[in-house]
């Protein structure tokens, strides 16, 4: 979709007009609107919403509507779900589902379910001890709990209908994403690659937790789904066996490439989208090659797992430029035809459109600085490397940009098809980076590398960013201080909704920027905000407030800021962010 | 692999650092033990180290110790095989043996004066660029370690390659080999620049030394990994030993080790011993007698830790100590929980003043031999006095003794 005619001027679109363009759209899926029943909103993970009471008119007037504490301090990633008049929050470790009645005033904790997981997940979790989320599908909540587990419980009763086992912990195995359900298949992914884990991807049947395909991200193509239908746009990811072959010996099966971002789907091509995670072990002098399929985008058929295509864009990582991010799905205008695209925003620095048939890069511009690359090579899909920021195993490498936490990580971006434009929220932080010779010893961090971050180019840690995937540029950015880890929101009401690692929740105008209305809450956000219609028919939005994750863990008393090598290099980017928020876990809801 | 066969490991090593003989007559010849002179005990046929005509780099070394303590030096020579500390050191025939392993039990080493580690040696024409025993090539060429006797499994490399399966393509060479010949080891330095094998895993100094005779040239190596786990080490801290007891002696070879510190390192550099840092030389470790774990603590620090009797760290305060427990912090991986020097991340910071578990010596030990709640993994496997040096490394965060700054 390209620009609205309203959208390049100046003046504020009535809503009105922004319905009249948003039906001129073509969204690929049905974008969420009254309820909220995918972690992303949609198949498309565009993170849109159709609702439109709120505008840049009136968003100065939002103020809290409710909250809720979720008894848990820890890092607060993903969003709640909406759906029935029923909110459905997971919190991190140790997982309880709450079921909050809407109708009530102020809301009343309906149910509440304990999965009851090990605490020994708690010392295997790599980056705080997370949960991104929950699905919902034809009356049941799906999520994964810390300790390799997923649960299926029934929506209106809180009973748990089955409960299986899908990671090992004693090899480092967690599980932190949140699954998409799919022809009645929960997706699901594995975390770990700072264990040594291998990645996977799995389905499994909806009615029982049977497991009904596995995807591994390294080793032969049996493996891998790879088959006769797999058809990659560029020929160095042809051939047979590659995730084994692009390793040296048996490294792979260390490999990492985990599944523990998102997963978006396209019902018309039935392909699902999701990237994988860093090879195992960062030092990448120990895995000559370019160990695929790591760091890489698949798109496979949901109903037997085979793999359609692949991209790997990092190959080789040297710098942990994991390829978990979002793949947001819509149809734009790119040299004057639509193209279906899916736009991924990858830790490296660099947004890749891509055409999701075929995998080939439509464009790649980098959407912070970004120094270890300096373009991608469309023929090829390979990155032009500068040498000088390649890190090797007993060399400090200075000045590489961006550090290891990426332009940005998980949180997902939104894309509202009303402004044709992406909103990502990005970090800015360089890092010094030595590979270090690494043991493995299974359940404890496979990483080899000593890593310190600071604070990239201007000083400003990070932002939000409006981007033009068609022109592969920015069109406007906000700074703000310290890194954004929070997602966003766009909404057909012409505002954008994140949250700042030091506690404010913004609303800005989807056009510009211009910021419409913050509010500080009582912990940092790294959690992804939400819209939704209440019982009263009043628009409602949604975000949880508790500062952690991986960077967010500075925050946290029991690590230590005087070492920038701490929690592999983020204190050093934000050792002021002690100063900035404290531990926290509270849902905030508002509304006008 | 078990600890008991680690320290069999360490022992071969021992056998081949300071060699062994089984049933060889001692060399005859009256034996001065003036107090003028440094009796030296030592090999008379076993370069780069030794020999009887005085070529060997711990010759020079027995030099510069004389020449420091005005002392004439003079050896008693025998070949060194089982027997050879009996039949020298201990049958107080001489007074000094110039090289054993720091951790050397049949005797009271110095401290360590340089730092070696076992070598692949290859052919350069060959370009194999080998340098980990995971090197999958290592399955399918042919390698030569050395043995002692028969038995294949007795040097570290070969304990590392069979615990790999790797176990047919590997040729055994006698450490004793045949002694009529010149530094029988170097045999198997010999087989891999004439290509009877294609490869070689040998101990740093014998192969740097003999692979720079060669005729022709030969590439040589450090292994990796360093350390293979639970605990089969591939590199060692190589000191001076004297009779259990001869403080005296011991105490005036440190001294001159810290006097003539660069002086040595350039005469290893000249033997072309591949030389890793030593990271810590300052202080005398005094080797703890076999730490109990206190298992009389609770699980949690009771009302009042301070009052129960707790063992000490027989290794606080010591700066080799420390240092060599800021190595195993990153070695076992705690680096990647508690951050690159204990800030904290996935697990706890060690930096700050807050104890979960409570923060004296034995209940840092405790925790971390046993482990506790939310994943911190039981690490009882490791040995005491390694447990021991992670607790002084930790200990010495946030304070001036602490190494390697952030």
């Amino acid at each position: 979709m390209t620009l609205i005619p309203a959208c390049q001027g100046g003046a504020a679109p009535s809503p009105q007009r922004l319905a009249v363009a948003l039906t001129t759209g073509t969204p690929i899926t049905a974008p969420a609107g009254r309820e909220w029943a995918m972690p992303s909103g949609d198949y498309a993970m565009t993170r849109f919403s159709s609702l439109n009471a709120i505008t840049p008119a009136n968003a100065a007037q939002l103020k809290v509507s409710s909250t809720f504490s979720t008894g848990v301090l820890h890092g607060h990633e993903g969003n709640p779900l909406v759906v029935n008049n029923v909110m459905y929050v997971v919190t991190p470790w140790p997982n309880v589902l709450y079921a909050i009645d809407l109708t009530k005033p102020g809301g009343a904790v309906k149910w509440s379910y304990q999965p009851n997981p090990s605490d020994r997940a708690v010392g295997i979790a790599c980056c705080d001890i997370v949960n991104r989320g929950a699905a919902y599908d034809n009356g049941r909540i799906y999520y994964n709990t810390l300790d390799g587990h997923t649960v299926a419980v029934d929506a209106t009763s809180g009973k748990q209908i089955w409960k299986v086992q899908v990671g090992d912990m004693n090899i480092g195995e967690t599980v932190t994403m949140a699954p998409i359900v799919v022809h009645n298949k929960v997706i699901i992914g594995n975390s770990g690659a700072e264990l040594g884990v291998r990645g996977w991807i799995k389905a499994l049947d909806a009615g029982s937790g049977k497991e009904l395909w596995r995807a591994y991200s390294t080793g032969p193509d049996r493996d891998v789904l790879i088959g006769p239908n797999f058809k990659p746009f560029y020929p160095d990811h042809r051939g047979t066996d590659l995730g084994t072959t692009t390793w040296s010996g048996e490294q792979w099966k260390l490999g990492g490439g985990t599944v523990w971002g998102w997963v978006s789907y396209d019902p018309d091509l039935n392909l699902i989208y999701y990237g994988t995670a860093n090879p195992g072990v960062w030092n990448p002098d120990m895995r000559p090659g370019d160990n695929k399929w790591s760091l890489t985008i698949f798109a496979r058929n949901p109903d037997n797992g085979e793999a359609r295509w692949a991209y790997q864009m990092t190959p080789h990582d040297a710098w942990d430029y994991d390829g978990v991010n979002e793949n947001i799905l819509a149809n734009i205008q790119i040299g004057g035809r639509e193209r279906k695209v899916l736009v991924h925003p990858d830790r490296n620095g660099f947004v890749y459109t891509l055409d999701r048939e075929t995998g080939e890069v439509l464009t790649a511009g980098k959407f912070v600085f970004t120094n270890w690359a300096d373009s991608i090579n469309r023929k090829t899909g390979r990155p032009a490397e500068n040498p000088a920021y390649r890190t090797k195993q007993g060399v400090v490498t200075r000045g590489i940009c961006p550090s290891s936490t990426g332009g940005k990580d998980e949180p997902p971006s939104a894309y509202s098809p009303v402004t044709g434009w992406f909103y990502i929220p990005d970090t800015n932080d360089c890092m010094d980076y030595e590979g270090l010779e690494a043991n493995y010893i299974a359940g404890t961090p496979y990483v080899g590398a000593s890593v310190r971050m600071y604070a990239g180019p201007g000083g400003k840690r990070g932002g939000l960013n409006a981007w033009d995937a068609a022109a592969g540029k920015a069109v406007w950015h906000i700074d703000e201080n310290f890194p954004v880890w929070s997602g966003v929101l766009a909404t057909a009401g012409g505002v954008v909704f994140y949250g700042t690692m030091d506690g404010w929740f913004k609303a800005v105008d989807a056009r510009d920027g211009h910021e419409l209305w913050k509010f500080k809450v009582g912990s940092g956000i790294v959690g992804n905000p939400i819209t939704y219609t209440g019982p009263d028919g009043k628009q409602y939005v949604a975000v949880y407030s508790g500062i952690g994750g991986w960077m967010g863990a500075v925050a946290f008393p029991d690590v230590s800021t005087d070492d920038p090598y701490t929690g592999l290099g983020v204190a050093g980017a934000i050792p002021d962010i002690k100063q900035a928020s404290a531990m926290g876990g509270m849902l905030y809801v508002f509304s006008l | 692999m078990s600890f008991p066969s680690n320290l069999a490991a360490a022992m071969a090593l021992a056998a081949l650092v300071v060699g062994t003989l089984a049933g060889r007559k001692e060399h005859p010849g009256p034996e001065s033990r003036a107090p003028t002179t440094l009796a030296v005990c030592a090999d008379p046929n076993n370069l780069p180290f030794s020999n009887d005509k005085l070529q060997g780099f711990e010759n020079k070394l027995a030099d510069l110790v004389g020449r420091d303590l005005g002392l004439a030096v003079r050896y008693t020579w025998l070949p060194q095989r089982r027997g050879f500390v009996r039949n020298t050191l201990k049958a107080h025939r001489c007074d000094v043996i110039m090289g054993v392993p720091a951790s050397f039990q049949l005797a009271r080493p110095t401290e360590p004066y340089y730092r070696s580690t076992y070598v692949f040696v290859s052919r350069t024409d060959r370009h194999l660029n080998l340098r980990s025993f995971d090197d999958p090539r290592l399955h399918h060429l042919r390698i030569g370690v050395h043995v002692i006797g028969d038995d294949y499994e007795n040097v570290p490399p070969a304990a590392a390659l069979a615990q790999r399966h790797i176990i047919r393509n590997v040729v055994g060479y006698s450490i004793y080999g045949d002694y009529s010949q010149p530094d029988p080891p170097a045999r198997l330095i010999d087989a891999v620049a004439r290509g009877d094998v294609d490869i070689a895993i040998a101990w740093g100094p014998l192969a740097g030394y003999f692979a720079q005779r060669a005729a022709v040239p030969l590439e040589v190596v450090p292994v990796s990994p360093q350390v293979d786990l639970p605990f089969l080490p591939f590199v060692f801290d190589i000191a001076m030993a004297v009779r259990r007891g001869d403080d005296t002696l011991r105490v005036r070879l440190d001294s001159v080790l810290d006097r003539h510190r660069s002086e040595i390192q350039q005469l290893l550099e000249q033997y072309r011993v591949p030389l890793l840092p030593l990271t810590a030389v300052q202080a005398a470790p005094q080797p703890p007698q076999k730490p109990a774990i206190p298992t009389h603590l609770g699980p949690m620090p009771g009302p009042h830790p301070d009052t129960l009797a707790e063992p000490k760290n027989p290794y606080a305060d010591d700066r080799a100590a420390i240092a060599e427990g800021r190595r195993l912090f990153g070695w076992y991986n705690c680096s990647g929980c508690h951050g690159d020097h204990g800030g904290g991340g996935m697990g706890p910071s060690l930096r700050d003043s807050v104890w979960f578990y409570g923060g004296t010596e034995a209940r840092i030990y405790k925790s971390i031999a046993e482990g506790r709640r939310n994943g911190m993994p039981s690490w009882g496997r490791l040995p005491p006095e390694q447990i021991w040096k992670l607790v002084a490394y930790i200990k010495s965060l946030r304070t001036s003794k602490e190494p390697d700054k952030p």
